[in-house]
This record gives C-alpha cells, sequence and structure tokens, in this order.
C-alpha cells in the first residue's frame, strides 16, 4: 500500500481525474473531500460491505413450495 | 441448453433469456450470466438464477411494491451502460432475504438491481445517501 503524508488542505491525485483533498483532521477522524468524475461510485467501504454480506445472505434463501 | 439447479430442478434455458450483469453482484463476481424465474407456485416467486452455477439463485422483488414511496434516480452513466433511454426500458428488483424465521424477512433497498429487458443487460447500484435500508423488514414493523 502506498502510504503519503498530507497536511490540512493538501491533496493527492489519483489518475487523471480524481483529487482527494484532507479537509478536516480531529483526533480520531478525517474528513476529505473527493472530486471525480460522475461514472466513478464512491462509498464508504462498510456499505461495500454490508451489502455483499446482504448479497450472499439473499443467495442463501430458500423457496417455500405453496403448490 | 439444459441447466440443472439447486430450487428447480433441471430447465431449460433459451440464449436470448439470459440477463448479462455488466458489474456483477457485489461479492459474486465469477458469475454474470443469469435467467428470470417465475415460479407462481412459491414463495418468493420471481428468482435470478445463475446459468454459469446451478446452486446460485437469488430470490428478487419489485422494491415499488414493498416500499409505495421507493423511488431512483439513475444517473446519465449507468443509462448509458444499461442503454436505458426512458423509464420504459428500465425494470427495478431487490434482493430478498429469507430466513428460516419467516417475519424477518427483507429487501435491500439501497442496492437495487437495475435491468433492461429489451437489451437484457443489468447491473446492481448502490443508491447515494441512507434514504433507503440495506435491511428492509417487510412483514414487521422494525424498519
Amino acid at each position: 500500500m502506498l502510504i503519503l503524508t498530507r497536511k490540512l488542505g493538501e491533496s493527492v491525485i489519483i489518475g487523471d481525474n480524481i483529487k482527494l483533498t484532507v479537509v478536516e483532521i480531529n483526533r480520531s477522524h478525517i474528513k476529505f473531500g473527493i472530486d471525480a468524475p460522475k461514472d466513478i461510485t464512491i462509498h464508504r467501504e462498510e456499505v461495500f460491505e454490508k451489502i455483499m454480506d446482504e448479497n450472499e445472505y439473499s443467495s442463501y434463501s430458500n423457496m417455500i413450495d405453496l403448490s | 441448453m439444459k441447466i440443472k439447479t439447486r430450487l428447480f430442478g433441471e430447465i431449460m434455458v433459451s440464449k436470448a433469456d439470459i440477463i448479462t450483469f455488466i458489474v456483477p453482484i457485489l461479492g459474486f463476481d465469477d458469475h454474470v450470466q443469469y435467467i428470470l424465474i417465475e415460479k407462481e407456485t412459491a414463495f418468493p416467486t420471481f428468482w435470478l438464477q445463475s446459468v454459469e452455477e446451478p446452486k446460485l439463485a437469488f430470490p428478487v422483488v419489485s422494491p415499488f411494491s414493498v416500499n409505495e414511496n421507493y423511488s431512483i434516480k439513475l444517473c446519465s452513466h449507468d443509462c448509458d451502460e444499461l442503454h436505458i433511454k426512458g423509464i420504459d426500458d428500465a425494470l427495478v428488483l431487490t434482493l430478498l432475504v429469507v430466513p428460516s424465521d419467516i417475519l424477518s424477512i427483507r429487501t435491500n433497498l439501497r442496492a437495487p438491481i437495475v435491468f433492461n429487458p429489451q437489451k437484457r443487460l443489468a447491473k446492481q447500484i448502490i443508491l447515494p445517501g441512507e434514504r433507503y435500508s440495506i435491511h428492509y423488514y417487510i412483514v414487521d414493523d422494525r424498519n
């Protein structure tokens, strides 16, 4: 994993058109601002994980035969 | 072609019925071809059955039937990818979870499957914000 040090207000550029800026630093959290093209989806990782889990639970579902 | 399935036995699949996921269902990267099965004598009635993996099937429901206020806005990128030009080109489904405790049946309103029935293309999208629950309980009122 690439690790970079940034100060408040500084950015990193990812690829040609994604810019990640540190906009707030607190003791236990950091706020980023993200500039990216609209077709790039951005989600918190835990949302992804929850959806992945829920998709998996869905695949365990059983069918109830009503006939 | 014939495929053997876990839930529906041996079924015939015609190529024209196959739905291709342009982005796999999250967590199921190896499976992109499905068919939509309607089983009138069963609950749930609608299933996305993998063509590639006979054991894999997801029960699905129309989110509009479980939440009358449900609405989604598709971004132009998703519309382009799925060749959706108008509302008639899109079908929206959400995955159901049917646990052994049937009262806990729920659906994921946050990550619907958007499907173009004419082009047979689909994609699971993640809606921005927290307006819709990943665990939307259908039967009871714990939402």
